[in-house]
């Protein structure tokens, strides 16, 4: 039902562009996290979308309805969108008791007064607040204030559910635990979620498709194992994942059209593209490598152990070889004394050649040492 | 011997928290500054004050100084001439009424003003919100003088107002004199009150609150009687309080505006007048201390009225977060003209008075321009063969200008002082929310507010003949005690309020790191309200510089402010001299507020609460 | 520009503390009484030296002078002036009555120095509260030039006032008060204007209070009753009163404060606006000194000793009104038994009773008069005695006993029941 469709939206405070020409099409009952650091642009586009923010210039469509148009001069208020905002300080409203928070979006559609009785106590069910229905937002714990408004937010139904950095202000287990929440509400309302985060990690378990944008432009707009491997650019293979991607500058020359020599590290490796390499803007390269596809213990090229960071599941090796620091990852729980002589290789089909100048991707695929 | 040490041990805890320590001390000061005026009120309306009194009450055994009930039970229960009603309860009713109204114009006028300049994508508002505050820095009377000036008419053989003789309009006399032009005169002067309350409350209100409500689809009116108001619910409750409390007992204004002939209906005779006149009269100056304290009560009632709905349930909470992102709301095609209409209203009410003002300073006779005269300003002739080298000219008289710059000092020091106890005041309430003693002293720290300016200025009269004070008689460090104390209530109002937006994380990072609670305050808390604090400090000052009442009985001939000598002008008859020094006085306090405001970013436009 | 605006913020603190003069200081006197008595003793030459020794011997005193007539302000500079070593040594403190009687309280309550010389209003509390307490004392001047009533010698009156009922004349035409009556409204519309009477309300004002009080006296009784006769042609019968009045007293309040069309707050204000009430003027009741405020003829007779015979007969004064004309009270003069300087006080009396003290402080203007009988009122005003004569006279014994009923009375008119 609902697919959110943005052409062209130009957003400028004074001389300033918060939003630049951005482009997206929002598929019903997706899961989009807008990601980016802060000052990105992440959070006005939110509330253009929502309609809180007015933007300089494009047109919004959510479902059959043009929400937005600067040219026809469209501006659909936000209580028109059918839409539910979640905000980063949840704007509980510090007059109203937990159920008069939840009740009031309901009253304002006019539902009968057992009906909201029965949705309300649904959600504090749901969300199990019941105990705390009768008190103010002053007196409630912030994860249960996080509730409150996620209970109010969904109370309306809405077909489409915005959320600005709702888990920033709390602590690591909540956060945890209400990430698992949100995604099982999203298989159990059908409802479109967009969701803005600046926490690369939130974005990649909670998404179906995750944009990142930087400076008001859009990087990537993929799934997010797509942004993982696949990225676009130095900037959004930089951002996303954890250990981050090992950039290996160095020069390269094209082969043929999916192969290309390259020298990192003060070695040449012959790099095999799973696609037709673009066209790199000069020698300059960046070999990029994810820490796991780094194996350790055999291969062509020796570091020396910076140091070794177990933490149960897999240990993260960090070496040095010349002045270029190189970080692997290893399943399972291993020490390596610093210092010591490691011998490692890149395997895998993982590898992305960036170039160096624009920062764009040429290529994925494997390489091996000549 | 163990409960001993305990206690010892918790005073010495008690008191190692600063916010304790003020507290305690605020406590003992305000109960010697502000309940002993109150308990000496108090006890005046029990005791025969005076022989003119005794004959009054004509009772056996009824002398000077001896205890009595009379004053109650004659005041609220005479028959005899309808005494209690016409007296008392007629004119209460009728003051309460004005009030109420004089509150429904300000907060509508002032919250209606506020909201578009927080909330709108208003043209001109630095004009308007600059301008908007003019009515309250001029004396309360003047706008009422303005009122008569502009509507009065020849249909109600008062001579012709301005806007008769610009339009030949003439409205009905209940426009010009009586209970609604007072209620309108009072409501404008104050409406800056409840714009600077209102509009602090809306600045700092997270916008996210009243999105959340459109995003639920409240419709706009829904959300302004659900949510905005609600949440702006205790600014506007202080807002009535304060023009409540003084629309009530202001003197000059009903006293002014009451000039019709009692079978027109439009007479309207003001619990304050008959106060005063009460007061006045030496035989029923106890009579006058019952009004007094009723009028207090009142006062009280809406005050605790105000606690009750900034309880700690519903308070604020404090999130740290974004929250800067304040969409303003669109106009659209009204922008321009409710931009239009609100300057012209604005500038209608702030700027005529003052050009009234300076023409009644240029006209030897009033409406005539033909008798145009600098002479009022510029004269060095000799005023009414003057002693200290007084002139008809107000800039050539020493005099004046002496008088000037004492009360500028001391407008300068009160405000330093009051600001300076109510950022205190606002610390120690701030940090001990909620605890019994800091509301205590928040409350008492209010109630100078609430006691009639000649009363408090009795009672500090009576102070300096006491021995061991007699040094205070006509000091300037009696008007610097009185000014301070009086002028408290706005800056502890403001403290308290900027001091409650700063959450304690903010100073305990401070005591964290060992800094000494001197420096908190100085370095830390200060800055980061600065400009809220220092227009605490402007409030006092500008209620300072034009206050009359409260000093007339306690200034010396080596200590006349400059409303005395205003005053001596305009009962000389001088009244385009008296105009020319009430212009000047205006003139001054813009300036020193446009100055401190381009020094600090603060003005009084952004007092009070924010 | 934030430098310069914080240089000019010191910069007027700093001037604002340099201007400022520093407080005087106060020492013990002797015997105030003895020094009256004395003083009344002294030829005019001996209390000269008195007061000189004085003010020599305390040279850190002011003599203050505390008055809410500038009147005293006048006659003190011109009294610096012709005695030279109280030059630079007097303070003239303006004071207005119902804000000055509690300071006065006080003062005696604590038996405190308040001024060398106070001029006050309102004989009930005078008596009430200062004499009757003993805390101020009356210095009565000797001398062939001084011919003082016994009846006003102690206490001391200074000036006497009176308050009347002015109109202009040049624009009511035929319509003229005659009769006090006239302003009851009895006579409908017939007489245009007249009842357009102006009056500061005696809540705001206690003269006038007292003034409405003292219609109901027996004096003005006989006056009214008089009148009444004279205007309705009949004798007055309270038994044909709609209401019951205590006397005729209070019928003819209870009729003048419903006829009252207007009630102005400033006396000088509206006497200042006499003529500006271009077809139906009104009548205010104002204190005849207040026509030196009138500049409507200033410009015009500046030069000649015209001015005020053209003012009086613009404002439509009158002194042939059957009734009354208004209403004559007191200003007295007085030295408070805590005085720092009595002779310096005496001198000042002894000086402001006589001729020349008299014309420095209120001479040539209408509506002030000596209590020194020697002087005489100015050109055109009668003397004070005829205006006793027509006017209802301020009587302490009488406000007091009908003080509390005619104060609730008149409360009930003012409130229209």
């Amino acid at each position: 039902m609902p697919k959110i469709i943005l052409e062209h939206v130009t957003k400028r405070f004074d001389k300033f562009v918060a939003v630049d020409d951005l482009n997206m099409v929002i598929e019903d009952r997706e899961f989009i996290t807008l990601l980016g650091p802060s000052g990105c642009g992440k959070t006005t586009t939110l509330r253009q979308i929502a309609g809180l923010e007015t933007p300089t210039e494009g047109r919004i469509t959510i479902g059959d309805t043009v929400v937005f148009d600067s040219e026809k001069n469209i501006n659909i208020s936000p209580a028109k969108r059918d839409i539910g905002f979640l905000f980063q300080n949840y704007a509980l409203w510090p007059h109203m008791t937990v159920y008069q928070n939840i009740s009031f979006g309901l009253e304002n559609l006019k539902w009968p007064k057992d009906r909201i009785r029965q949705r309300v106590s649904e959600m504090l069910a749901m969300l199990k607040i019941e105990q705390f229905e009768k008190r103010y937002p002053s007196e409630l714990s912030g994860g249960q204030q996080q509730r409150v408004a996620i209970a109010r937010t969904l109370a309306p139904e809405p077909k489409v559910l915005f959320m600005d950095e709702p888990l920033s202000n709390l602590d690591a287990k909540l956060r945890l635990e209400m990430r698992t929440e949100l995604k099982r509400l999203h298989a159990e309302t059908d409802s479109t979620f967009v969701y803005v985060t600046h926490d690369q990690l939130e974005a990649m378990t909670l998404a179906t498709r995750i944009c990142l944008m930087k400076d008001g432009v859009l990087q990537q707009y993929d799934p997010p194992l797509e942004v993982y491997n696949n990225p676009a650019n130095l900037f959004v293979a930089d951002f996303v994942g954890n250990p981050t991607m090992n950039f290996l500058p160095g020069t390269a020359r094209v082969l043929d059209e999916t192969h290309a020599e390259v020298t990192v590290l003060g070695r040449s490796f012959l790099f095999e593209s799973d696609a037709p390499l673009g066209k790199p803007e000069g020698e300059d390269v960046v070999l990029g490598v994810r820490p796991e596809f780094i194996r350790l213990g055999s291969g062509g090229m020796e570091g020396k152990v910076y140091a070794a960071l177990p933490a149960g599941m897999e240990t993260t090796v960090q070496m040095t070889m010349g002045d270029q620091l190189v970080t692997s990852v290893e399943f399972g729980s291993v020490d390596y004394k610093a210092n010591s002589p490691m011998r490692f290789e890149f395997h895998g089909q993982g590898l992305i050649l960036f170039d160096k100048k624009s920062g764009k991707k040429l290529g994925r695929g494997s390489a091996t040492q000549r | 011997m163990r409960n001993k040490k305990t206690l010892g041990n918790s005073l010495r805890a008690y008191f190692s928290k600063p916010a304790n320590v003020i507290t305690v001390i605020f406590l003992i000061v305000l109960l010697l500054t502000v309940v002993l005026p109150l308990s000496t009120l108090l006890i005046g309306s029990f005791k025969v004050n005076g022989n003119q009194e005794a004959i009054w009450i004509d009772q056996d055994g009824v002398e000077d100084g001896s205890w009595t009930f009379h004053h109650w039970i004659e005041l609220l229960t005479s028959k005899e001439y309808n005494y209690a009603s016409t007296k008392f309860w007629a004119p209460l009713g009728g003051s309460a009424l004005m009030a109420a109204l004089a509150c429904v114009v300000a907060v509508l006028f002032g919250g209606v003003v506020a909201w578009f300049i927080t909330r709108s994508d208003l043209p001109a508002k630095k004009f308007i919100s600059t301008v908007f505050v003019f009515p309250y820095i001029m004396p309360s009377w003047s706008m009422a003088m303005f009122w008569e000036n502009f509507f009065k008419n020849t249909e109600i053989n008062a001579g012709m107002g301005i806007l008769q003789s610009v339009t030949g309009i003439c409205v009905p006399e209940s426009m010009v004199y009586g209970l609604v032009p007072c209620a309108m005169s009072l409501g404008l002067h104050y409406a800056p009150f409840a714009y600077i309350l209102i509009g602090g409350i809306l600045r700092n209100m997270d916008a996210n609150l009243e999105e959340a409500a459109t995003v639920l689809k409240a419709s706009r009116f829904k959300i302004l009687y659900k949510v905005t108001l609600p949440i702006v619910l205790p600014a506007l409750v202080s807002t009535v309080l304060l023009v409540f409390s003084s629309s009530i007992s202001s003197f000059t204004v009903p006293f002014f505006l009451n000039k019709s002939s009692i079978n027109s209906g439009n007479n309207f005779v003001s619990i304050s007048v008959q106060m005063r006149n009460l007061i006045n009269t030496g035989f029923t100056k106890g009579q006058g201390y019952v009004v007094a304290i009723v009028l207090m009560m009142f006062s009280i009632g809406i005050l605790t009225l105000n606690n009750w709905f900034t309880g700690k349930r519903k308070s604020f909470t404090t999130v740290t977060g974004k929250s800067g992102q304040v969409s303003l709301v669109k106009l659209g095609k009204a922008r321009k003209v409710i931009a239009v209409i609100l300057v012209i209203i604005v500038a209608f009410f702030a700027i005529m008075p003052l050009a009234s003002f300076a023409m009644e300073s240029l006209l030897e006779v009033p409406g005539d321009w033909s008798s145009f005269t600098l002479r009022y300003w510029l004269s060095r002739e000799v005023f009414e063969g003057s002693n200290k080298g007084d002139t008809i000219g107000i800039l050539m008289s020493p005099t004046m200008w002496k008088a000037m710059g004492r009360s500028l000092l001391l407008s300068v020091l009160v405000s330093l002082v009051a600001g300076s106890f109510g950022i205190l005041i606002g610390y120690a309430v701030a940090r001990k929310r909620g605890s019994k003693a800091a509301t205590l002293v928040s409350d008492l720290a209010f109630l100078p507010y609430l006691i009639p300016s000649m009363s408090f200025g009795a009672v500090y009269l009576a102070l300096s003949y006491t021995k061991g004070f007699t040094w205070l008689d006509g000091s300037f460090i009696l008007l610097l005690l009185v000014g301070s104390i009086k002028f408290m209530p706005f800056a502890s109002r403001t403290g308290t309020s900027a001091m409650l937006q700063l959450s304690g994380e903010i100073e305990e990072a401070a005591i964290v790191i060992g800094v000494p609670w001197w420096k908190r305050m100085t370095r830390v808390l200060f800055p980061i309200q600065k400009s809220s604090f220092i227009s605490g400090y402007l409030l006092p000052f500008i209620s300072c510089m034009r206050e009359m009442s409260l000093f007339v009985l306690l200034a010396a001939s080596y200590t006349t402010l400059v409303t005395t000598v205003l005053q001596e002008y305009s009962r000389t008859g001088l009244n385009q001299a008296s105009n020319a020094i009430n212009l000047l006085i205006i003139i001054f306090v813009l300036v020193i507020q446009f100055a401190v405001n381009k020094l600090t970013g603060a003005s009084i436009d952004k007092g009070v609460g924010g | 520009m934030k430098r310069i605006l914080s240089l000019m913020l010191a910069l007027t603190m700093v001037l604002s503390i340099l201007v400022i003069g520093t407080g005087t200081a106060k020492a013990e006197g002797s015997t105030v009484a003895e020094a009256i008595k004395a003083a009344e003793g002294m030829t005019a030459a001996e209390l000269e030296a008195a007061a000189q020794k004085e003010l020599a011997d305390n040279p850190t005193l002011t003599f203050n002078a505390d008055s809410l007539t500038s009147g005293v302000k006048k006659a003190l500079a011109k009294f610096e002036e012709k005695y030279p070593f109280a030059a630079g040594r007097v303070a003239y403190n303006s004071k207005k009555g119902s804000e000055y009687q509690p300071k006065l309280v006080a003062a005696q309550k604590a038996g405190k120095y308040i001024a060398d010389f106070v001029m006050i209003q309102d004989a009930s509390f005078l008596k009430n509260a200062m004499l009757d307490t003993g805390f101020l004392l009356s210095y009565v001047p000797q001398g062939d030039e001084y011919n003082i009533a016994e009846s006003d010698q102690n206490p001391l009156v200074g000036v006497t006032f009176n308050k009347i009922f002015m109109y202009d004349n040049t624009k009511v035409g035929a319509d003229q008060l005659k009769n006090v009556w006239q302003m009851t409204g009895v006579d409908g519309v017939a007489l245009k204007g007249l009842h357009n009477v102006s009056y500061q309300s005696p809540l705001g004002e206690d003269i006038n209070m007292n003034f409405l009080i003292m219609l109901t006296s027996d004096p003005a009784c006989e006056k009214l009753t008089a009148a009444y006769k004279s205007y309705f042609g009949k004798d007055y019968n309270p038994a044909e009163d709609e209401v019951s009045y205590n006397n005729i007293g209070y019928k003819f309040v209870a009729e003048f404060i419903k006829n009252v069309g207007y009630w102005h707050s400033s006396d000088s204000k509206e006497v200042k606006a006499i003529n500006n009430y271009a077809d139906d003027g009104r009548i205010i009741f104002a204190g005849l000194c207040k026509l030196k405020d009138y500049e409507y003829y200033k410009e015009d007779y500046k030069d000649t000793d015209q001015y005020y015979k053209k003012t009086v007969t613009a404002a439509g004064w009158n002194n042939d009104v059957e009734g009354f004309d208004g209403f004559v009270y007191n200003m007295w003069m007085l030295i408070p038994e805590t005085a720092q300087l009595p002779y310096t006080s005496c001198l000042f009396i002894h000086y402001l009773l006589s001729e020349e003290g008299f014309n420095a402080g209120w001479g040539g203007i209408l509506g002030y008069y000596s209590s020194n009988q020697n002087i005489a009122s100015v050109e055109g005003d009668p003397a004070l005695a005829v205006w006793k004569e027509q006017c209802i006279v301020e009587d302490v014994d009488y406000l007091d006993t009908a003080y509390r009923s005619a104060v609730k009375f008149i409360n009930m008119q003012m409130a229209g029941k």
